[in-house]
């Protein structure tokens, strides 16, 4: 049996239109955000939303990493913990059950995310040092040892060793 | 941890992180920069803030010297160059000024040092003597961007934590208050959970 008295209000005050195109776009409070239903997603249900001015349907899901995925948000957000915490990509899949490419685009997503919150939030810093150095580490060696192994056979600096990969 | 940059050789990475770092200043501050030994930092440097001096005739035969580019006046960089035995080991550090007249005893590597080793320890990519290596540029990129995030605004630093004092029933003890490098910068008033860091929704418009 259907509840009795008006549906509850949707809070959608902190919401603002993603659509680029929109005047409104980016400017929570304006009041032209309603709520547009709900559907279900593995976290639970999402709400619909949309944009009076220009018409926009999107979900409160719409600019954040879980827009779009079918995965519960708590394993995704466990797979970045886990990245962040020095495990390897393979590591990350094997603990969650999970296939290495969906790691992988997760964490293009997640990159993504922290780019443009990086963007926003690291500008007109007031430092007073700034300290700069490198990191060395190799990103697909073998290629690159492959071809310095060839050079140095072809000036006859010494003949490729058969066991190091070419 | 304002900027990082991925590249084949280190005097290819000086010129594009520091105009990296520069995106991320206030556009008056002239910070003061210390790095290792290594001269592209200098050049890189010199390249993007220096003046044109150039000398009066004097009346004399022979051509005139060509004007030079000179650092600017507010320019402050200063190396830390180790000196290492046969095996590697740091017997000697010494400090140069190299533009500006920065104190010595201010220029430091040691933060950045440690900061590597922070890197290194929770970025499986980076770790030493292990399969977990990037087999592309782009991977590293991206776990690179997303530790950046991290670090910034979730990852109270130990060293920055504020010591404050509560009360209760009579009783007042010590406790420390826990604080991220963006909340030291004045970009956060909290930590950041790693949800938060997701779902926060960014406009940017072009």
């Amino acid at each position: 049996m259907a509840k009795r008295g008006r549906k509850p209000t949707v809070d959608v005050s902190d919401v603002a239109c993603p659509n680029q195109r929109c005047g409104e776009h980016g400017q929570p409070g304006q009041g032209n955000i309603v709520a547009n239903g709900t559907y279900q997603t593995q976290t639970g249900p999402a709400r619909r939303l949309r944009c009076r001015s220009c018409g926009e349907a999107f979900c409160n899901r719409t600019g954040t990493v879980f827009y779009d995925l079918r995965t519960h948000e708590e394993k995704v957000l466990l797979a970045f913990k886990q990245l962040v915490k020095g495990m390897p990509l393979r590591g990350v899949a094997d603990v969650l059950g999970t296939k290495l490419d969906t790691i992988r685009s997760w964490l293009t997503l997640g990159a993504a995310q922290s780019a443009r919150v990086n963007q926003r939030l690291l500008q007109e810093l007031r430092v007073s040092e700034v300290e700069l150095d490198a990191l060395w580490t190799f990103v697909k060696k073998k290629r690159l040892r492959q071809r310095a192994t060839l050079w140095r056979a072809k000036r006859g600096w010494g003949s490729p060793s058969p066991g190091r990969g070419g | 941890m304002l900027a990082f940059e991925v590249a084949a050789t280190e005097a290819a990475l000086a010129e594009p992180l520091i105009t990296r770092t520069e995106a991320c200043l206030a556009p008056v501050s002239w910070p003061l920069w210390t790095s290792d030994g290594l001269e592209a930092y200098g050049t890189a440097l010199l390249a993007r803030h220096h003046v044109i001096q150039s000398f009066p005739r004097t009346g004399r035969r022979g051509r005139p010297r060509r004007p030079r580019l000179v650092a600017h006046p507010r320019l402050q960089y200063g190396q830390v160059v180790k000196q290492r035995d046969m095996r590697h080991r740091v017997i000697d550090v010494t400090q140069r000024v190299v533009f500006g007249a920065p104190p010595p005893e201010q220029l430091l590597t040691v933060y950045v040092e440690r900061h590597n080793l922070s890197l290194r320890q929770e970025n499986g990519r980076l770790r030493r003597k292990t399969l977990a290596f990037s087999k592309a540029v782009g991977g590293l990129r991206n776990q690179l961007t997303l530790y950046q995030a991290f670090y910034n605004l979730c990852r109270p630093h130990r060293g920055l934590r504020q010591r404050t004092l509560q009360s209760a029933r009579g009783n007042t003890w010590r406790r420390w208050r826990l604080v991220t490098p963006a909340m030291a910068a004045g970009i956060a008033n909290h930590v950041w959970s790693l949800r938060g860091l997701m779902t926060t929704r960014i406009f940017i418009n072009h």
